[in-house]
Order: C-alpha cells, then sequence, then structure tokens
C-alpha cells in the first residue's frame, strides 16, 4: 500500500496530463504532454546525464565542505565561548545576505576561469549553516555528567570529542547533513543560473538553455533529473543515519 | 598496635562558593578513614553532593583544602547510570582504562573482573538501551570498580530503582567493600539505606556542614541486619537527628 498508493495517483495525475493537453490543445512549447518529455529524456540521455554530474560534482563539493566547516567550527563554539560570540554575528549575517547578491562578486575574486570553484563556494555558503547550528545543538545537549566521566578519566581533548561529543551529537550532526544535503544542491542549481556559463554545463544551465530555445520538453526533462538527485541524496543520507544509529538511538527502536 | 588507621581523605575547612554568591559548603572538616564506609545523609540542597564533586576534583573549593592520601584514582558512581548509549557494557567499563593507557590484556582482565562483581559478566555484549534501570546502574558502579579506586564516591547511586533491587545492590555494594576495602563515601536520601550499609553516618544540615556524625553498631548478624533491633535503633537515631538539624532551618 505504501509504495501502491503514490504510484496510483502519480499514473492518474500524468495521465490527466496527457489527455488534458491534447484536449485543450495547448501548444508543446507551454505545456508538452509527459509523452514528449519522456521522448525528450531519450533523445538528450547523454547529454542530460553528463550535465547531471556536473551538477552532483558541484553539490557534493559544496556539502562536503559545509560538513568539514560546520562541525569544525560548532566544535570551536562549543569550546570556546569567547569564539562564538566573536564570530556568530558574521555567520549569520553570510546565511542571511541573500547568496544570489554575493555571487557576482565571488565570480569576480575566484575569477570566469574558475567557474566551477565560484559554483562551489555559492552552493556551500547555501548548505553550511544548519551543519553548524544543528551540531551546535546536538554538542550543547550532551549530558553534563557524561562530561563529568571524562573529566574524571583524564580524557584529553581529543578523546573527549571522539568517543563523547561527536557520536552523542551525532543524531542532530545528522539531521543537519540531511538539511544541508538538499541546500547544497539547491546552491549548485541558484550558483548556475546566476555563475553557469558554456564553460560549465549543470542541469540547471540546461534548464536555462532549453527555455531560450523553448524547447520545454528537455526543461521538463532536466528538471525530472534534478529531483531525481534531489530525491537520491535524501535517501542515501537517510541511509547513512540509519547505519550509524539504527543499533543505539531511540530512534530506531526496535 | 591499635593505633588508629590514618585518614584517607581530609576536609580541613572547605568552603565552596558559586559565582553568584551561593555557598553550598561552609567550613566543613572531616577525615574519612582509610576503607572505612561512611553514609551522607541530609535534606535537599544541603550540599551531599557539592561535597563529592569537590572530592572528585571537579568542583575547586573556594576556600580550605582536601587531601587525598589514596594512592589509586577516585571512582564516582554519578546519580544516573551514565553510560555511553553506543558503546556495549563492556567499551563502557574499558572507556576509562584505555585513557588511562593499561595494557589491552590488564583492560580485559580488570573489565572481566569488575563486570564478574557486579554479576553482569554474562552481559557484556549488550547495549545499555537493553539494560534495566538496575543492570545500568550494576554497569556504572563496575566501571567505578574497574579503575581500582582507593576512594570510591557514589552519588545517591540506587534512587531511582524499586525497593527489592535497590536492597539487592546494597547488599551487592556491602560485599564488594568488604573484598575490595575502599574508602567510601555514599550520598543517600534515604534512612534506612544509610543506617543498613554504613559504619558512619554524617549527618548535614541546610547550611552546607556536619551537624552531627553517628556511629552504626557493629553487625552480629549480617545475614538478617534489617530485622536486626540494632538496625532499627540506628534508623531512629538517624531520623532522628535529620529531623533535629532540618528542623531548625525551615
Amino acid at each position: 500500500m505504501r509504495y501502491f498508493l503514490p504510484l496510483i495517483v502519480g499514473c492518474a495525475l500524468l495521465g490527466f496530463w496527457e489527455f488534458y493537453v491534447a484536449y485543450a490543445e495547448i501548444p508543446k512549447f507551454v505545456l508538452p504532454p509527459p509523452s514528449a518529455i519522456g521522448a525528450a529524456l531519450v533523445d538528450n540521455f547523454a547529454g542530460l546525464i553528463d550535465a547531471s554530474l556536473v551538477t552532483l560534482r558541484i553539490t557534493g563539493f559544496a556539502f562536503f565542505w559545509a560538513m568539514v566547516s560546520g562541525l569544525g567550527l560548532a566544535v570551536l563554539f562549543t569550546r570556546a565561548r569567547a569564539v562564538e560570540l566573536a564570530f556568530y554575528p558574521y555567520v549569520v549575517t553570510l546565511q542571511v545576505t541573500p547568496v544570489v547578491a554575493i555571487a557576482p562578486l565571488i565570480l569576480i575574486w575566484v575569477g570566469f576561469d574558475n567557474v566551477e570553484t565560484a559554483m562551489v563556494i555559492i552552493a556551500w555558503i547555501v548548505a553550511f549553516f544548519p551543519v553548524l547550528t544543528n551540531s551546535v545543538q546536538g554538542l550543547r545537549s550532551i549530558d553534563g555528567q557524561l562530561h563529568d566521566l571524562m573529566t574524571l578519566s583524564r580524557a584529553n581533548g581529543w578523546q573527549r570529542l571522539l568517543y563523547l561529543e561527536i557520536p552523542a551529537a551525532l543524531p542532530a550532526i545528522l539531521t543537519g547533513a540531511k538539511i544541508s544535503a538538499g541546500l547544497a544542491l539547491i546552491g549548485a542549481v541558484v550558483a548556475e543560473f546566476v555563475a553557469g556559463s558554456g564553460a560549465s554545463t549543470g542541469l540547471a544551465w540546461r534548464i536555462i538553455e532549453a527555455g531560450n530555445r523553448l524547447e520545454i520538453a528537455t526543461m521538463f526533462a532536466a528538471l525530472f533529473l534534478l529531483s531525481v538527485l534531489g530525491i537520491g541524496i535524501f535517501y542515501l543520507l537517510s541511509f547513512v543515519e540509519w547505519l550509524a544509529l539504527r543499533r543505539w538511538h531511540e530512534s530506531f527502536q526496535d | 598496635m591499635a593505633t588508629k588507621p590514618a585518614p584517607a581523605l581530609k576536609l580541613d575547612n572547605v568552603t565552596i562558593g558559586y559565582d553568584n554568591g551561593y555557598q553550598a559548603l561552609r567550613h566543613l572538616s572531616h577525615a574519612f578513614e582509610a576503607g572505612s564506609f561512611t553514609a551522607l545523609v541530609g535534606p535537599s540542597g544541603c550540599g551531599k553532593s557539592t561535597l563529592l564533586r569537590a572530592v572528585a576534583g571537579l568542583l575547586p573549593a573556594s576556600a580550605g583544602t582536601i587531601e587525598n592520601h589514596g594512592k589509586g584514582d577516585i571512582g564516582l558512581v554519578f546519580q544516573e547510570p551514565t553510560l555511553l548509549a553506543w558503546r556495549s557494557v563492556y567499551d563502557n567499563v574499558a572507556l576509562p582504562l584505555k585513557f588511562a593507557k593499561l595494557s589491552s590484556a590488564e583492560i580485559q582482565s580488570r573489565v572481566t573482573h569488575a563486570l564478574e562483581m557486579v554479576g553482569l559478566a554474562y552481559r557484556a555484549s549488550a547495549l545499555p538501551r537493553h539494560l534495566s534501570g538496575g543492570m545500568k546502574m550494576r554497569v556504572s558502579l563496575a566501571r567505578a570498580l574497574a579503575g581500582r579506586p582507593q576512594t570510591l564516591l557514589l552519588d545517591e547511586p540506587f534512587a531511582a530503582l524499586d525497593e527489592l533491587t535497590r536492597f539487592r545492590l546494597d547488599d551487592d555494594l556491602r560485599h564488594i567493600w568488604q573484598q575490595e576495602k575502599p574508602t567510601i563515601i555514599f550520598v543517600t536520601h534515604s534512612v534506612t539505606e544509610a543506617a543498613y550499609l554504613a559504619q558512619n553516618v554524617l549527618v548535614m544540615n541546610k547550611n552546607g556542614d556536619i551537624a552531627q556524625e553517628i556511629a552504626m553498631p557493629m553487625r552480629q548478624d549480617a545475614q538478617n541486619f534489617r530485622a536486626a533491633p540494632a538496625y532499627h535503633q540506628a534508623c531512629a537515631a538517624i531520623s532522628e537527628a535529620l529531623g533535629h538539624h532540618a528542623a531548625a532551618y525551615l
């Protein structure tokens, strides 16, 4: 039932779409029928897969750096209150400033011959905040007695981090990672919109290109692949979460 | 021959204050004999836990000195089991030993022995979430014992357990103490538990000081101590002291 019901709804919607476009004689450059989108997907398959890989690469790097910087900063913040007080306003500023507005600056600084690096930076700005806030919250919620236990056992800073803080905060860190991975994809699309060029052609760039040529079916095909990427990333991280927490965490209680 | 044993732990005029000016302990002095079993009772907020944390070195004393003459480490058993949920029973007990850089053979023998003492060797590979509350507390006790502490501090360790489980853990703790002879300071709310376990009961008042010290009778019949008149008299004496010293500050 869990898979069957959504499948029925999806088929019904697609059927209605196909029928209505033909019935109302809507032109193909306004709303193509699903069959035309499928055909566009098959016709441009190689090119669209290449474009998907570009977008996936930008998303992947942005997500990786978001995790490294978000987690690193979170540990610094929770270890030293002064660091948090000093840097938090600037982190928030970076987060609330619309990234589209900063993008041209980043492009100029990184250079037009390094467009992909610029895109990774833009996507990273979008993605890193949830990792930071969730990790800080996770690290802060650790039972004080567990910290006392570490002190009493004479654990050094690294041991405290590795044996207590990271595992205890892992559920929160992974929640942040899930949000961040989704945002990294959104960030990659935004980055392609504002900085993409013929030099680096991801899925979002293919959408703009197809739009300019009024190849609406190809636009939908690229959009479909973006959704597939997003769903894939979400389930991959849910799987990682399941692997890491299922043995001991309450949310996976058997 | 019959000289008094040297104190393992000596508190001299210890005052512990917090940043907001509240003083949890005031000019507290006491010497704990090596290998003695002392229970600490008193009204809530009288500084019992503060005293334990200070002795464990988790809190600095604002004034006065705490001398620890015990050679080994200090073991502390918290109110809650305080186990790492992602590590097995064995790995929880082994962790402090690992930090102390003991050899893996030494760690294994100590962990196994400690788990045997609390009767949990057969659950060594279980995760904490699969244990009952009493079992978790036993693991916590085993972790403290595995460090072979000369001083063992327990902060209301069995307070959250049902009475029958608590009685059994009390017996186990007595037994372990008789075998290993650490100096034990046991904080409890329970008058009966203090009377049952300890040689000495310190009654604290709301002022953060020791108001009275009551020596418990020697046990004639260890098997049936809960039914013995001496036990009931001890309970009555502690209750009366508690009532007297708590009432003075109501």
